[in-house]
């Protein structure tokens, strides 16, 4: 006799795999200047959670439903590598958002701690200097000498100071980065 | 409004980030993380080999010292946007 079940294809694994790449490709988009990027971890989320539905809907098809669907093993072999790349997209995620609390540091209305720093070309920069020669009044932070401020570059090595920027900047903005370029 | 940047990288290493990116703004050392430090900003271990590295964060800071506008990303791959600062930095007149 004929059969009269009616076979479908079982899609469910590769749509589970699909979204799952698209999770983690998504990364790449973090390195494009894109509007919404705060959005991009959460939408990552999301398609993490639905490829795993879908990978886990379609091994369920094949194995409880075998006349209907098939691939046994291949919805197997595709939901373990949609596991993965899921994993590896949570890992990711989970990295890159493990951060300390900084409950500490400066906020709006209060003062930026001072600090004197070497730039790249080794002199000594301190943040009343970048910030012009009205706020320089004050020593900085190891014993910069007066003539600093009348702009003479104290001669000597590595501990010279530079002299205040001319055109004196109505803010800076300080960019801490991770480093390890 | 002047940008600096900070980390912990060594004079050299940044010299080589400054003219590969291009950038003229100054970058700033700090090797034993004591400005990281005073800022609270430290990320104990976060670099490669535990390292110990600044998280990332911006302070636009007005010519009295007074900090003005901050931005602590929760997530390391979202950066502060160019517009968001530069709007920030036009609010101080």
């Amino acid at each position: 006799m004929p059969e009269t079940t009616q076979r479908r294809r079982n899609l469910a694994p590769w749509a589970g795999l699909l979204l799952g790449l698209v999770a983690i490709l998504s990364n790449a988009a973090f390195f494009m200047a894109i509007p919404g990027q705060r959005a991009i971890p959460f939408l990552s989320w999301t398609l993490a959670v639905i490829a795993l539905v879908f990978a886990l809907t379609g091994v369920m098809r094949a194995f409880r439903q075998p006349q209907v669907y098939g691939g046994k093993v291949s919805s197997s072999v595709l939901a373990v590598i949609t596991i993965l790349i899921v994993g590896l997209t949570a890992f990711a995620s989970v990295h890159s958002r493990d951060l300390p609390a900084s409950a500490g540091a400066p906020q709006p209305g209060q003062k930026a701690p001072d600090f004197t720093l070497a730039d790249t070309s080794g002199n000594k920069v301190s943040l009343d200097q970048l910030l012009g020669p009205a706020s320089s009044a004050a020593a900085s932070a190891g014993g910069a000498s007066p003539t600093a401020a009348t702009g003479v570059t104290v001669a000597g090595g590595n501990t010279s100071v530079a002299p205040p920027l001319l055109n004196a900047p109505k803010a800076v903005l300080l960019i801490f980065y991770r480093g390890y370029w | 409004m002047q940008p600096v940047a900070i980390s912990v990288d060594a004079p050299e290493v940044s010299r080589n980030l400054a003219s590969k990116a291009g950038y003229t703004f100054p970058i700033l050392s700090d090797p034993n993380a004591e400005t990281i430090r005073r800022y609270h900003l430290l990320h104990k271990g976060g670099g490669p080999e535990s390292s110990d590295i600044s998280r990332p964060a911006e302070f636009l800071v007005d010519s009295s010292s007074v900090v003005r506008w901050v931005n602590f990303t929760e997530d390391v791959r979202v950066r502060a946007k160019a517009d968001e600062m530069l709007a920030a930095a036009k609010g101080l007149k």
